[in-house]
């Protein structure tokens, strides 16, 4: 396993709302692997976009970043300042895609301008150079007739092509990762498909490391070295992808694999669904988040949060039955 | 004829176009072709899913058989009437018999309405029953969806996605409609709970006798649950069959394309294959391609595709399909 080029280190992401404290993100702690793929999925509300924003720092109130580590290259970016991370960290090292592209663009500026806007900031280029280099990125996205196109408006394209646009955008200073919180969810499939390749052409060409958050398990199966599960705020298994797949330890895991529906499947074959649905992590009893729905759920389930453990090597999962 | 053997749902030559604004003062306005001269019969107890990318006219299709559009073209027929011009009362008493479900669960309830009143809103507006009798029938379907009757009172923020849909599926069903449009229903939907709604789906069938036409972009949730799957690229129909025959063996480059599209969830599989489906985007229905429309990306295109439309033609079986490679003297289809 190569060193990690991000840590998260207990991070606690918590909402104060009038009706309680939302514990979106609640001691999370993991690692993403330099030049890796770690997919981070859950159902909605499981707190997978919130941790991402958290090391973006993008948190606003009623969120706050109670505690916790956030280390990029030595440093907790939960120790910089807001103008040391826009500045350094986001959009520079750290880059990021959001689901819908359309929204994540100006609607007012050209297309070319969004990109060369980061270049200029972070790069300290000239007006000209950064054109030249959003022109190139245009090209490296595969956006055709990229000169003519650096003066489009958003509105001027595709989903699809918003999406390359985006893209560019987030790779124009070679970040060490990208952060990706369902870049396809909004896109026709044969569109995914081409985003999908592009995202995983440029990260070997840039050698970085991709956070990538979707509920799809085809898009993790295609796509990630690493997946880390989360529920109801917290990380409940981690493993490489063969065997999240194959051999998911934790019930959640395991019932979140059965419900996917393949299209190799015949038709008779029951459909699977898990009973219910996730929690909202708001005024949370004790004990395991996941017991109500889970077909193995016991005593001890009820009384204590079971803690997340290496249950194989590089293989956590926070379940009591595995604790034997 | 036995009333079985007879189509719910018989659409012929359907088409509906836009008329867009001007761009500029003198040229001629421009249409949007949505839908071009699609027709299919459904018959009474099936489940039809309609694939296709955005902008293929999937919803358009939906809202002119419901006749919340007017068609340009074509026919619509409704158990064994015509209804392409049905107006008025008329139209309004047909409308209990078909019914639309929503993609967004929540954003189709008004927040505001306890979601029991919300069920039987319709009840009221086409005069069913007494006030008591309005609320008894909703508290039944709150039931029949799998909801507790005592939820009658409760506002839709207090409900999960899953539980939103059912009260969708709640009030499309309250006045016993012979078929429902399903739009999106389980998209918007975690993976995890999909699998219930559609569970309820089949079983509303079963039990109301019910005849679904269900959109969807999700070739694997179409192929679970629909009996036929109907293929729409740019408006027109490309292909058309039995689900099973239809995943089994695709006959059209685009419906080929699109399966292939998919990732499958197999962490095996991926590097066997390219996750590329094909290239570019769908070209604009203002102005579709000449010929066969998905000639501009279509792996396999040839002369005569750039020219003529290809005729829809019975391949297989009940397999209906709109390409030139399966024509006399056309190249074999291979399947990669």
């Amino acid at each position: 396993m190569t060193a990690p080029i991000l840590t998260v280190e207990n991070l606690k992401t918590h909402f104060h709302l009038s009706a309680g404290i939302l514990r979106a993100v609640d001691d999370v702690s993991f690692a993403v692997p330099s030049g890796r793929v770690l997919s981070i999925i859950g159902e909605s509300g499981s707190g997978k976009s919130v941790t991402a924003l958290s090391i973006l720092r993008l948190i606003e109130p009623p969120g706050r970043i109670e505690s916790g580590r956030i280390l990029f290259r030595d440093r907790n970016l939960l120790d910089l300042s807001d103008a040391e991370i826009s500045q350094t960290i986001r959009g520079n090292r750290i880059g990021m895609v959001f689901q819908d592209p359309v929204t994540s663009l100006n609607p007012s500026l050209t297309i070319g301008d969004q990109i060369a806007e980061g270049l200029m900031i972070h790069k300290n280029l000239t007006a000209i150079q950064a054109e030249a280099q959003a022109v190139d990125l245009l090209k490296l996205v595969g956006l055709p007739n990229a000169r003519e196109h650096y003066r489009s408006y958003a509105h001027e394209f595709s989903g699809g092509m918003c999406q390359r646009v985006v893209i560019a955008a987030a790779i124009a200073c070679e970040p060490d990762i990208l952060i990706a919180d369902e870049p396809t969810t909004a896109l026709d499939v044969t569109i995914q498909a081409q985003i999908l390749q592009l995202l995983l052409d440029l990260k070997r060409r840039l050698n970085g490391s991709l956070i990538l958050i979707t509920h799809d398990l085809g898009v993790v199966a295609a796509m990630a070295d690493e997946v880390m599960v989360m529920y109801a705020g917290k990380v409940v298994e981690q493993a490489d992808v063969a065997r999240t797949f194959r051999e998911p330890r934790h019930p959640y895991t395991q019932a979140l694999m059965s419900s996917v529906m393949r299209l190799e499947d015949p038709r008779e074959a029951p459909l699977n669904a898990i009973p219910g649905a996730p929690p909202r992590p708001l005024n949370l009893p004790p004990g395991c988040s996941f017991r109500a729905r889970c077909a193995h759920a016991f005593g001890r389930c009820e009384s204590e949060y079971p803690a997340l453990r290496e249950r194989d090597p590089d293989h956590r999962a926070a379940c009591h039955l595995l604790d034997g | 004829m036995s009333a079985m053997a007879e189509p719910l749902l018989s659409v012929g030559g359907l088409a509906k176009q836009f008329r867009l604004p001007r761009t500029r003062l003198f040229d001629a306005p421009l249409t949007l072709k949505a839908l071009d001269g699609v027709s299919f019969d459904l018959r009474p107890g099936e489940i039809l899913g309609i694939v296709g990318e955005s902008g293929c006219g999937k919803s358009t299709l939906a809202r002119l058989v419901l006749r919340l559009l007017d068609p340009s073209a074509g026919r619509i027929r409704f158990a064994g009437r015509d209804i392409t011009r049905t107006g008025g009362a008329e139209l309004r008493r047909l409308r209990r018999e078909m019914q639309l479900v929503f993609q967004d669960p929540l954003s189709s309830l008004n927040p505001r309405m306890p979601v029991g009143v919300t069920i039987g809103e319709a009840l009221r507006f086409h005069g069913m029953g007494s006030r008591a009798e309005q609320q008894a029938q909703a508290r039944d379907f709150l039931d029949i969806v799998g909801l507790d009757r005592d939820y009658y009172d409760r506002l839709p923020h207090e409900f999960s996605g899953g539980q939103c849909q059912r009260v969708g599926i709640a009030r499309a069903l309250i006045l016993k409609p012979r078929l429902l449009v399903l739009d999106e229903p389980v998209s918007a939907l975690d993976v995890s709970v999909r699998a219930q709604i559609l569970s309820l789906l089949l079983d509303l069938r079963r039990r109301f006798g019910l005849t679904y036409i269900l959109i969807s972009h999700d070739l694997s949730v179409v192929k679970r649950v629909c009996d036929r799957t109907a293929v729409l690229y740019l408006g027109k129909l490309v292909e058309i069959a039995p689900s099973e025959s239809l995943y089994r063996e695709p006959l059209h480059p685009y419906t080929q394309a699109l399966i292939r599209a998919i990732p499958s969830p197999d962490p095996a599989a991926k590097r066997a294959r390219d996750l590329g489906g094909i290239e570019g985007d769908v070209p604009s229905p203002i102005d579709p391609p000449k010929g066969c429309r998905f000639h501009t990306r279509c792996p396999h295109r040839m002369e005569v595709c750039a020219q003529d439309e290809p005729p829809m033609r019975e391949l297989r079986p009940g397999h209906v399909a709109a390409c030139f490679l399966h024509e006399a003297g056309g190249a074999p289809a291979t399947r990669q």
